[in-house]
């Protein structure tokens, strides 16, 4: 039987592919929207309040070692209100996949081959999502592993190719209009990481001291990563052309320029992008199975993959509607829903977890 | 309405190919999900190639934040 255990090094992978995701498509022309010239301070803000949350996941899941996220809830919460919760969170990573799918499928459509049908973008991608599940997530640890080096070079090739660019005035002005909009803008953005997923993986890593380390690693390395783009979005495009892109970081890869020999390679930064969302909706693929799984106490999950595959699909459909209804849907009601499952859950757990410890403490004394 | 079609089609052969395999688990659980999933499945496409207009998990969720947030 396969060893279901991965590696410290596998799961600061996942943390970074996770925390990237599509975020670095989107994220910088939100931020630029509310806090304008300060995204990039917004951005780390958005980093502090990531690495708290992943504080938050270590320390609940350090309180409930070896168990994954659902089984967390149902521990503390009980057996039906932890079922009801878990169900909450499966809604949530089901609506949450299927939305990556639909705006990975509109990004590949709008911008790179418009004549494709969206479907079939979509399909492609949830066949290789399939076959993840289908294999496992050891499977995905180790192919994460080798596409790592992939997402790193790439990556490193369009921070360092549009340095010539950078205007140094486009920063200004800076806290022109004070903290506030940092602050907001910061906080709605940290909404859009999803650690929480990777409390599912948490318990798999193969035991030994500092089992946290690649979790607040691969957090912190994530948002940085973020951080630089949104940076280079703003000292690059400028903040109008930032604000008013969908896809400022495809922008920014279209804008490579080095003497005028190394340019037009924005097809081959894509890979950055369609890699790393490969591994977040794979991540949530294995999670909504170790969910169900959980709530259903199934002997196994294999056989719900192709149900879930059409309805991840039938989402996707059905929620990248157009820009215009997910911006508003992103800019009004995503950052508040994600905070509930994000940041409320877990602290009540914690809060709860730490409670019934006392009690049972007092209780033996 | 050929992708729909081609989504039943899909899910018609799954049925066909995945209910001996839960079968053999002697799982009444495994099963139940299954059916529940498998029958979502099949509704959330019967809904879709109905053009159904409360199809839009987003505006569920707009919907109960705009409850909770009042």
């Amino acid at each position: 039987m396969q060893d279901k255990r991965i590696d410290a090094k596998q799961f600061f992978i996942f943390t970074f592919c996770l925390t990237i995701g599509t975020s670095i498509l989107v994220t910088p022309a939100g931020l630029a929207h509310t806090a304008r010239e300060d995204a990039w301070i917004a951005s780390l803000v958005s980093l502090f309040i990531n690495l708290g949350m992943a504080v938050l996941y270590i320390a609940l899941s350090r309180f409930y070692p070896g168990q994954t996220l659902f089984e967390i809830i149902e521990s503390v919460l009980g057996k039906w209100l932890g079922k009801i919760v878990s169900l909450l969170y499966i809604f949530y990573f089901v609506v949450l996949s299927g939305t990556l799918l639909g705006n990975l499928g509109f990004f590949l459509t709008s911008e790179m081959m418009p004549e494709t049908p969206i479907e079939a973008i979509e399909v492609l991608f949830l066949v290789v999502a399939v076959m993840s599940a289908r294999l496992g997530i050891v499977v995905l640890a180790r192919v994460s592993e080798l596409l790592f080096p992939w997402v790193f070079i790439l990556f490193l090739i369009l921070v360092l190719a549009l340095t010539p660019q950078i205007q140094w005035n486009h920063i200004k002005p800076v806290l022109e209009d004070g903290w506030m909009p940092v602050l907001k803008a910061g906080g709605h953005t940290a909404m859009f990481q999803e650690l929480v997923v990777l409390m599912m993986f948490y318990p798999l890593i193969k035991s030994g001291a500092g089992k946290w380390k690649p979790y607040l690693a691969g957090t912190f390395a994530g948002n940085v990563s973020l951080f630089f783009i949104v940076l280079l979005s703003i000292l690059v495009l400028g903040i109008e052309q930032t604000e008013n892109s969908t896809f400022p970081a495809f922008e920014l890869a279209k804008d490579i320029n080095v003497g005028n020999f190394f340019q037009r390679v924005e097809g081959i930064l894509i890979t950055i992008w369609i890699l790393t969302f490969f591994i977040k909706i794979s991540l949530l693929f294995h999670s909504t199975l170790t969910g169900l799984r959980t709530v259903f106490g199934l002997k196994e999950s294999g056989h719900l993959i192709y149900p879930i595959a059409v309805i991840f699909l039938i989402i996707a459909w059905n929620t990248y509607i157009n820009t215009v209804y997910v911006g508003e849907i992103i800019e009004k009601v995503w950052g508040k829903a994600s905070s509930f499952y994000l940041l409320y859950i877990p602290v009540l757990l914690l809060a709860f977890g730490f409670v019934r410890q006392k009690w049972r403490l007092v209780q033996q004394q | 309405m050929n992708k729909e079609i081609g989504l039943m089609l899909f899910l018609a052969a799954v049925l066909v190919l995945e209910l001996p395999r839960i079968l053999k688990l002697r799982s009444p659980r495994d099963m139940f999900a299954f059916i529940l999933l498998w029958g979502l499945a099949v509704a959330a496409v019967i809904a879709h190639w109905l053009d159904w207009p409360y199809l839009r998990p987003l505006d569920w969720v707009k919907a109960v934040i705009g409850l909770v947030t009042g």
